[in-house]
């Protein structure tokens, strides 16, 4: 019980070292376009969260976040420019829309074994891609849809990239810490499990297709949640933002930072945000970067960088420090 | 009434028949073993008393309730728990939390709960863990909670699978050849864990190919032979069988 106890503290440090830095961030910058970039790596880290769910802890593989993050967007855009309606209704809609077509997805492909997820979402995520492009009277088509209402509460209106970071921070410190509570709660031990060994995992008494499904459901959320933000930023949303391109990048966000691993999640979104901002121009070789990245780290990194820098710290604190406890084992075991 | 009750059962992957007709009863507070050449058919029976494969036809009675078909997790609630002869652990996770997951039936918070760190699910989660670590105890491996489950040897593979399905709180726990990959001191002490097992009040149903150990402990043997049920009795007994000793012997020179 000790030892959980100081797990517990340790994780609570790391939580606020972690928000009161990225708190912190924006006023190191003058220029709202570097705001703007960290919004959408706030957006990117909460998408890659709640993937990191649903790839890293539950093994399960999704293709087509985009389309999620999309919906989330388009549901807002449209709510609010065709309707007239408050952006927080945009917002709710988006989390309706995203949990409804999520379950949808999930009921039949989920309850199968296999890569079956896979193969579906990315089937559905170039479905929803034509449909942004060909629902010309509803979502404008090329041109996509503008002129999208910034959030605000009583009065407070989010208009600047600043004031709107404020309410990205609160969103992604939320998503953060639901992460970290379900990793480590008996729901989260059933996700690795499924992860582990589905048969076992069945064996001990988990319903493994209600945990996939569940688990599909948030992760879509946090990606319409995302999307719904981003909508709300840019006053304009059109299919470019939500393609199968934008699908893979979220993915190799996920295998780079580390799969299961809540900070691997944070590490790797911001590694290639970061890295996407001075790709900009090349955005025709974003897909073979990426794709080039994901592989690489597959192959040669598993544990992602997360994992390869714990590594790390564990080897240089036994050569610098446990030297006489590695030496005893040694002497003890020859 | 016996606790589990095997009528008429079979099972057939295609044109090939795994299990063939076969018929057991296990009573409360039973050592009992099921043994057979390779391939008899053995894990088979565990995969459909487990809900794992659907048998082709028969039954499969426990307390009363007809189980055959039913889903693995939901058989888990009602009592019966496992362990695998090529080892499922959870490799990605730490022994203690393999052990939790054996909790998972037993306790109740859902995502919502755990998403929002509730009170309720950190203490349910805090008695997960002492419960965790006693069956640790129990099969000698508390040293080891914070390992890696999968830096394990396979002998402890087998012991951490064993503390795991005890944690689902089962009346009837089957063990899939346990002793495979331990030494004789090992197995000696497997022995005693099992002994320790039944003396909780769980009934034991094991597969097993180490005979002096099978002999050893059960109270009475099923043996398996292409599918089919060739004898059943005391240990004693089943070891002067001529049907018994000829599908062993065949083996053998089949073997050599
Ligand atoms: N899922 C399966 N599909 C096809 N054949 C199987 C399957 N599982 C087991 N078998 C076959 O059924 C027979 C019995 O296997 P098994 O129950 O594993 O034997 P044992 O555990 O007694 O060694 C074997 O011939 C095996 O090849
Ligand atoms: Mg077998």
């Amino acid at each position: 019980m000790v030892a959980v106890r100081a797990l517990l503290k340790t994780r609570r440090t790391g939580l606020a070292l972690y928000g009161t830095a990225m708190a912190l961030l924006p006023l190191m910058f003058s220029n709202d376009y570097y705001v703007k970039v960290l919004i959408i790596l706030g957006i990117n880290i909460l998408i890659v969260l709640g993937l990191n769910l649903l790839m890293g802890y539950a093994g399960q593989v999704s293709i087509g976040h985009a389309a999620f993050y999309g919906m989330g967007a388009y549901a807002s855009a449209i709510v609010t420019t065709k309707y007239g309606m408050s952006p927080w209704f945009g917002l709710l809609a988006s989390i309706i829309l995203g949990g409804i077509v999520a379950y949808g997805i999930a009921i039949p492909t989920l309850r199968l074994k296999g890569h079956y997820l896979a193969m579906a979402t990315l089937g559905f995520a170039e479905i929803v891609h034509v449909l942004f492009l060909q629902l010309k009277d509803i979502t404008g088509g090329t041109d996509g849809i503008s002129g999208i209402s910034t959030l605000s509460i009583a009065g407070f209106l989010f208009d600047s990239p600043q004031k709107l970071y404020i309410l990205v921070w609160i969103v992604v410190m939320a998503g953060l810490i639901i992460s970290i509570n379900l990793a480590n709660s008996r729901v989260g031990r059933a996700l690795r499990a499924v992860h582990g060994s589905e048969i076992a995992a069945a064996s001990m008494g988990i319903d493994t297709a209600k945990y996939k499904i569940q688990i599909f459901v948030l992760s879509a959320v946090f990606a319409c949640i995302g999307g719904s933000l981003y909508a709300h930023m840019a006053g304009f949303v059109s299919p470019d933002s939500f393609t199968l391109g934008v699908s893979i990048t979220l993915v190799t966000m996920v295998v780079l930072g580390g799969m299961a691993n809540v900070w691997g999640a944070i590490i790797g979104a911001s590694t290639l945000t970061i890295l996407e901002e001075y790709l900009k121009g090349y955005e025709d070789f974003n897909m073979v970067i990426f794709g080039l990245i994901l592989v690489l780290v597959m192959v040669f990194m598993p544990q992602g960088l997360y994992g390869a820098g714990t590594r790390v710290i564990g080897l240089i604190k036994r050569r610098f420090k446990l030297i006489p406890d590695t030496a005893g084992e040694e002497s003890a075991a020859s | 009434m016996p606790l589990l009750e095997v009528k008429n059962l079979c099972k057939q992957f295609g044109g090939l028949t795994a299990v063939d007709n076969v018929d057991f009863r296990v009573y409360t507070d039973q050592i009992k073993a099921i043994i057979g050449p390779n391939g008899a058919g053995k894990t088979t029976v565990f995969n459909m008393l487990t809900g794992v494969d659907k048998p082709t036809s028969g039954k499969i009675v426990f307390e009363g309730i007809d189980i055959s078909g039913k889903k693995p997790h939901v058989i888990t609630g009602l009592g019966i728990s496992r362990t695998f002869q090529n080892t499922q652990i959870f490799k990605n996770m730490s022994v203690v939390e393999n052990v939790m997951v054996g909790r998972h039936i037993r306790t109740k918070n859902g995502m919502l709960k755990c998403m929002i760190g509730l009170r309720s699910a950190r203490i349910e989660d805090s008695e997960s863990m002492d419960k965790a670590c006693s069956l640790l105890k129990l099969v000698g491996m508390e040293k080891k909670a914070n390992k890696s489950a999968d830096d394990l040897p396979v002998g402890e593979r087998h012991l951490l699978e064993i503390a795991r399905a005890l944690a689902t709180e089962p009346k009837l726990l089957l063990l899939d050849e346990p002793a495979a990959g331990l030494n004789n001191e090992e197995t000696g002490k497997l022995a005693e864990v099992i002994y320790k097992i039944r003396g909780g009040g769980v009934t034991v149903l094991l597969v097993e190919h180490d005979m002096s150990l099978v002999m050893d402990i059960s109270d009475e043997v099923v043996v398996l032979n292409f599918g089919e049920k060739i004898a059943e009795g005391p240990p004693l007994l089943i070891q002067q069988d001529g049907q018994v000793i000829q599908a062993y012997l065949g083996q053998a020179v089949e073997h050599a």
